[in-house]
C-alpha cells in the first residue's frame, strides 16, 4: 500500500473519541498560562487509527503527482509547516500559520483545510467545521486530475469534517460526513467507528454493532488479532461492550471490555466500566480492583481525576 | 385563582405499604398542540434583576447565580414567588436584597417584599421554601455566601428572621442548593445544605487558562467544604452532620440537592450534584444515618467513568418503572446525562438511549425540569443554559456565553430537541434557574426564569386550554404533623390505562425549590385514579375528573 500524503499521517493524533473528554474540561484552579487541561493531552497524542488503504484512483493520480509533473501547489511550503506544527502536537501554533495561508490562498481548499485541522486539533470543532466543509467544496471544484497532486489530503477532509461536527453536536451532520468518507475509502475504519459512536446516540443499536464490525475489519491484520495491542482494538471493544450493557448483557460486557482491556490496558474509562458491572454483577471486590486499575491507568495516562482533597470544619 | 378546585378527604385504602405498582411505560402519543410559551414578564408586575456579581464575571463566586422559589405565602392556594437574590464582590453582605411577590390571578404580581418584613441583602444562592416550624405556613431559608438564613412566615403576611432563633446561620463558607424534608420520619422538615468551595473574596484568584483563553478560575483546586445537614427539633435546627454520615462523606463541590425516596423504602434520600467531582447518593438507612452509595450504584459518574461537572438535576420517571429518575446538567463539550433508577437499586446513564446527551453538548446547563409541557402523558425536558465564562464563543470554547434554552420533547421512547424560532426558546441568556408551576390556574406549567444578572422572565405556557391535565396538591392537617405540604409524598396517577407517577420532593431544579404542586398532562377521556403514598407510607386512594385542581387531606386515619 502506497505511503500516506502527510496531512493523513497527521490523522493519528487526537480525531477519534480520544480517552479523556475530547471537549476539554473546565480547567483547574490556579494552572499557568499554557498548561490548561488541553495542553499535552497524551491520550490524544498516542491515537492511532487504521490507516484507510487509499482508493486506486487516488493512489495513481498520487503516483502522477510524485513524478513531479506538476510544479506544488500554491503555498505549499507554508501547507507543509503547518501540517508538521499540527504532527508535533503544536496546533496552536500551526492555526497563525494557517491563517497565513488562507489569507494568502483564499480559494485554495487545503489551506482551509489545514486551518480546519489546526482548529480541530486545538478541540474547537465548532470552529473548523466551515474550514472543512469549505475545503469539501473547494476540492469538488478543482479539475479531477490536478486534485491529487493539488489538494493530496482531499479525500479525507469529511473523515475530520464528520469528528468537527460530531463533537459540535451535529449528528445528523457527523452522519452524513462519515458516511461519505467511507463510501469514498470504505476501509477507512475510523469513520465507520465514527459512524458508530453517531448510531449510539441514535439509539440504532443494530447500525451502530454492524458499523463497529466493519471497523473491527479493516483494522490490520495484526491489530485484529487476539490479545493483540492495539488502543483501535481496544476502543472497538469497549464499545461492543457498551453495547451489551445497553442491552442489560452485563456478563458479556464484561467480557468485552476485559478484551478491550488486554488490548488498551490504559484505557481508563473501561476500567471504570468494569467496575460499574462488577457492581451490578454483585462482586463489590472485583468492582473495587477495577477501580484501583482505572486509577493507576489514569497515572499513567497523566488524566489523574484530581479528586477533591480535604474538608472545611 | 382555584377553578375547579377540589378537596378530597376521602376513599382511604389504609395500608402503611405501598404496593408495587406496575407503572406502564409512557403509551404512543397522540398529537397535541406544539409546546409553546409567551414571555409575559413585561405586564406581570415581575421586574427585577437576578445580581450576582457584575458583568463581565470575573470570580468564581460570581458565575452561579441564585435559585427562585414557588411559595404559596398567604396560603391562597396560588404559587407567589420569592428570589433571594445575590450581591456583588464590593460588598457580599449586603446587594440589593431578597424579593417576594404574591400572585394576584390573572397574571399580576405585586412586590410585597416591603409589607412581608424580609430585608435579607446577603449573596445568597439556594433558597428552600416549606414549613419549618409547623404552623402550615410555608417558611422560607435561603443558603448564601457567609451567612445563611431563615424567615418564618408569620401568617399576617409578614415574616421573621429566625436564623438565630433557629441555630440556622451555619458554619459560613459557601452554601448552595438546598432542601427541606423529613429524614428522620418524625413529620418535621430536616434541611440538607449543599456547599461549594472556599473562596475568600478579599484574595481574587488569577486566571486560569482553557483552550488557549484565560478563564475564571475553580472549582478544580480549590478547597471543597462539606455540605451541612440540619435536624428540626421543633423549635431549632441542631447540626447533626457528622452523627448521620454526611460528615464521613469525601465533599465534593456541591452545587445542588435533590431529596426524595430513590430508593423505594419509604425513607427520604438525598442525591447532590457536585461540580468537578463525583456526585453523591446519601441513601437513608432509618435513624438519622446516610451511607453514600452513588459510586457503587452509578449515579457518581456518567457511563465513561468521567466526574462531571454537575450543576442542575432534574426528577422524573423516564422509564416508567415507578422510581425516580434524573437527569443532571453539566459543563459545554460534556453532554447532560440520563441516569436511570433501575428496578434494582442500580443506576444507568442512559443518555444515548434516550437522545438526551448529544443535543446538549455545545450548552453549559443549569436548572433542567422534568414536566409534561404539552399534555400528551409523558414528561419533556426543560433545560436553561449559559456559559460561565464571559469569553466563552463558539470559535473559541464550541459554546457561547449566552445560549438558548433546550426543550425536549418525549416522541415514544426518545427525546427531541424542540425546533422553534420562537423567541422564549431561541434568544441566548445567561439562565441559571428556573422553577415550574402552574400560576394561572389553568392547568399547565408556567415559568419564572432567572439569568445571572440579568432580569427575571415569566413564561405563559400556552397549551390549549382544555381539561387534559390534573393538578395535586396535599395537606396533612393531622394535629401534630409538622409536614403539611407532604414534602416527600409519591403520587400516581392512571386514566384509560396509563399510569404515571410524580414526587413531591425536596431541593429543586438549581438552588431552586420544586413546586409543592404535581401537575400530569392527561391525554385520554376517562376518569382518573389518583394514588398516594404519604411521607409516613400511608396510602389514600381518590378518584376525579380531568381538569381539576385537587387538593388531597390526609385528614385523621
Amino acid at each position: 500500500m502506497r505511503a500516506l500524503p502527510t496531512a493523513l499521517v497527521i490523522m493519528i493524533a487526537g480525531c477519534s473519541d480520544p480517552a479523556g473528554d475530547p471537549g476539554g474540561r473546565p480547567p483547574r484552579s490556579g494552572s499557568e498560562p499554557g498548561s490548561g487541561s488541553e495542553a499535552g493531552d497524551p491520550a490524544a497524542a498516542a491515537v492511532k487509527i487504521a490507516q484507510p488503504e487509499l482508493p486506486p484512483e487516488v493512489v495513481e493520480a498520487l503516483n502522477r503527482a510524485d513524478a513531479d509533473v506538476q510544479p506544488p501547489p500554491p503555498g505549499d511550503d507554508q501547507a507543509r509547516v503547518a501540517l508538521q506544527l499540527i504532527g508535533r502536537n503544536h496546533p496552536e501554533q500551526a492555526e497563525p500559520v494557517a491563517r497565513a495561508l488562507v489569507s494568502a490562498y483564499p480559494d485554495q481548499p487545503r489551506a482551509a483545510f489545514v486551518l480546519g485541522l489546526s482548529l480541530h486539533k486545538q478541540k474547537r470543532y465548532s470552529d473548523a467545521v466551515p474550514y472543512f466543509e469549505q475545503a469539501l467544496a473547494g476540492a469538488g471544484a478543482i479539475e479531477a486530475a490536478l486534485r491529487a497532486q493539488q489538494f493530496p489530503e482531499h479525500v479525507h477532509v469529511s473523515h475530520f469534517l464528520g469528528w468537527a461536527r460530531y463533537y459540535a453536536g451535529d449528528l445528523d451532520g457527523a452522519r452524513g460526513a462519515f458516511a461519505s468518507h467511507v463510501a469514498t475509502v470504505p476501509t477507512a475504519g475510523d469513520s465507520w467507528y465514527g459512524l458508530a459512536l453517531v448510531e449510539i446516540d441514535e439509539d440504532q443499536i443494530d447500525a451502530a454493532g454492524a458499523a463497529l464490525e466493519r471497523a473491527m475489519a479493516y483494522l490490520p491484520e495484526a491489530e485484529r488479532m487476539e490479545d493483540s495491542r492495539s488502543r483501535d482494538r481496544g476502543k472497538i471493544l469497549a464499545r461492543q461492550g457498551d453495547l451489551a450493557l445497553r442491552a442489560d448483557r452485563v456478563q458479556d460486557a464484561v467480557d468485552l471490555y476485559r478484551r478491550a482491556l488486554r488490548a488498551w490496558p490504559d484505557h481508563y474509562e473501561v476500567w471504570a466500566k468494569v467496575a460499574r458491572c462488577y457492581d451490578r454483577l454483585g462482586d463489590a471486590g472485583a468492582a473495587d480492583r477495577a477501580r484501583v486499575e482505572e486509577l493507576n491507568a489514569r497515572e499513567r495516562m497523566g488524566r489523574v481525576m484530581d479528586p477533591p482533597k480535604g474538608a472545611q470544619p | 385563582m382555584k377553578a375547579q378546585a377540589l378537596t378530597a378527604r376521602m376513599i382511604v385504602a389504609g395500608s402503611v405499604l405501598c404496593p408495587a405498582h406496575a407503572i406502564q411505560s409512557p403509551a404512543p402519543t397522540p398529537p397535541t398542540k406544539p409546546i409553546s410559551f409567551t414571555d409575559i414578564t413585561a405586564s406581570s408586575g415581575i421586574q427585577a434583576i437576578m445580581t450576582s456579581g457584575t458583568q463581565p464575571s470575573s470570580q468564581i463566586l460570581e458565575v452561579k447565580g441564585g435559585g427562585l422559589a414557588l411559595i404559596d405565602v398567604d396560603d391562597d392556594g396560588d404559587l407567589d414567588l420569592f428570589m433571594p437574590n445575590g450581591a456583588t464582590l464590593a460588598d457580599p453582605a449586603k446587594g440589593p436584597g431578597a424579593r417576594l411577590w404574591r400572585n394576584d390571578g390573572g397574571w399580576r404580581f405585586t412586590d410585597i417584599t416591603e409589607a412581608s418584613g424580609i430585608t435579607h441583602r446577603g449573596w445568597s444562592f439556594g433558597v428552600a421554601a416549606g414549613d419549618v416550624d409547623g404552623d402550615r405556613r410555608d417558611d422560607l431559608f435561603i443558603a448564601g455566601f457567609g451567612r445563611n438564613a431563615l424567615w418564618l412566615n408569620r401568617g399576617d403576611g409578614r415574616f421573621v428572621d429566625a436564623t438565630d432563633a433557629w441555630g440556622a446561620a451555619g458554619p459560613g463558607g459557601w452554601s448552595t442548593g438546598c432542601a427541606l424534608a423529613d429524614l428522620d420520619g418524625d413529620s418535621d422538615l430536616d434541611l440538607y445544605v449543599a456547599r461549594y468551595v472556599d473562596y475568600d473574596p478579599t484574595k481574587p484568584l488569577l486566571p486560569a487558562m482553557f483552550k488557549g483563553q484565560p478563564v475564571i478560575n475553580g472549582p478544580k483546586g480549590l478547597v471543597p467544604m462539606r455540605d451541612v445537614v440540619l435536624r428540626n427539633d421543633g423549635d431549632r435546627f441542631t447540626e447533626v452532620t457528622d452523627a448521620c454520615g454526611v460528615g464521613g462523606v469525601a465533599p465534593g463541590f456541591g452545587l445542588n440537592v435533590v431529596a426524595c425516596d430513590f430508593t423505594g423504602d419509604g425513607l427520604v434520600d438525598l442525591f447532590v450534584g457536585n461540580d468537578s467531582s463525583g456526585n453523591h447518593l446519601l441513601v437513608n438507612e432509618g435513624g438519622f444515618r446516610f451511607t453514600e452509595r452513588a459510586r457503587r450504584l452509578g449515579c457518581n459518574t456518567n457511563l465513561e467513568g468521567i466526574e462531571q461537572a454537575t450543576m442542575g438535576v432534574a426528577l422524573g420517571d423516564v422509564d416508567g418503572n415507578g422510581r425516580p429518575d434524573l437527569h443532571t446538567t453539566v459543563f459545554s463539550s460534556d453532554t447532560n446525562t440520563l441516569f436511570l433508577n433501575r428496578s434494582d437499586g442500580f443506576w444507568d446513564d442512559r443518555s444515548s438511549q434516550y437522545g438526551t446527551g448529544a443535543p446538549s453538548r455545545s450548552l453549559c446547563g443549569w436548572a433542567s425540569i422534568f414536566a409534561d409541557l404539552d399534555h400528551d402523558g409523558d414528561e419533556d425536558l426543560f433545560t436553561v443554559n449559559g456559559h460561565v465564562y464571559p469569553n466563552a464563543t463558539k470559535a473559541t470554547f464550541d459554546s457561547d456565553y449566552a445560549q438558548p434554552r433546550l426543550v425536549l420533547e418525549r416522541k415514544g421512547s426518545r427525546f427531541s430537541p424542540l425546533r422553534s424560532d420562537a423567541a422564549w426558546l431561541v434568544s441566548p441568556h445567561r439562565d441559571r434557574t428556573a422553577v415550574f408551576g402552574d400560576l394561572d390556574g389553568d392547568g399547565d406549567l408556567d415559568a419564572v426564569i432567572g439569568e445571572l444578572n440579568g432580569p427575571l422572565r415569566v413564561l405563559r405556557n400556552d397549551h390549549d386550554g382544555t381539561a387534559d391535565w390534573l393538578v395535586v396538591s396535599l395537606r396533612d392537617t393531622r394535629g401534630g404533623s409538622r409536614n403539611h405540604r407532604a414534602v416527600g409524598a409519591m403520587i400516581t396517577v392512571e386514566q384509560d390505562g396509563l399510569s404515571q407517577r410524580r414526587w413531591l420532593a425536596g431541593g429543586g431544579p438549581f438552588q431552586s425549590t420544586f413546586s409543592p404542586e404535581a401537575h400530569v398532562g392527561l391525554p385520554g377521556k376517562g376518569p382518573v385514579k389518583v394514588t398516594v403514598r404519604w411521607p409516613d407510607g400511608f396510602e389514600q386512594v381518590a378518584t376525579t375528573a380531568p381538569g381539576r385542581r385537587l387538593v388531597l387531606d390526609r385528614g385523621t386515619p
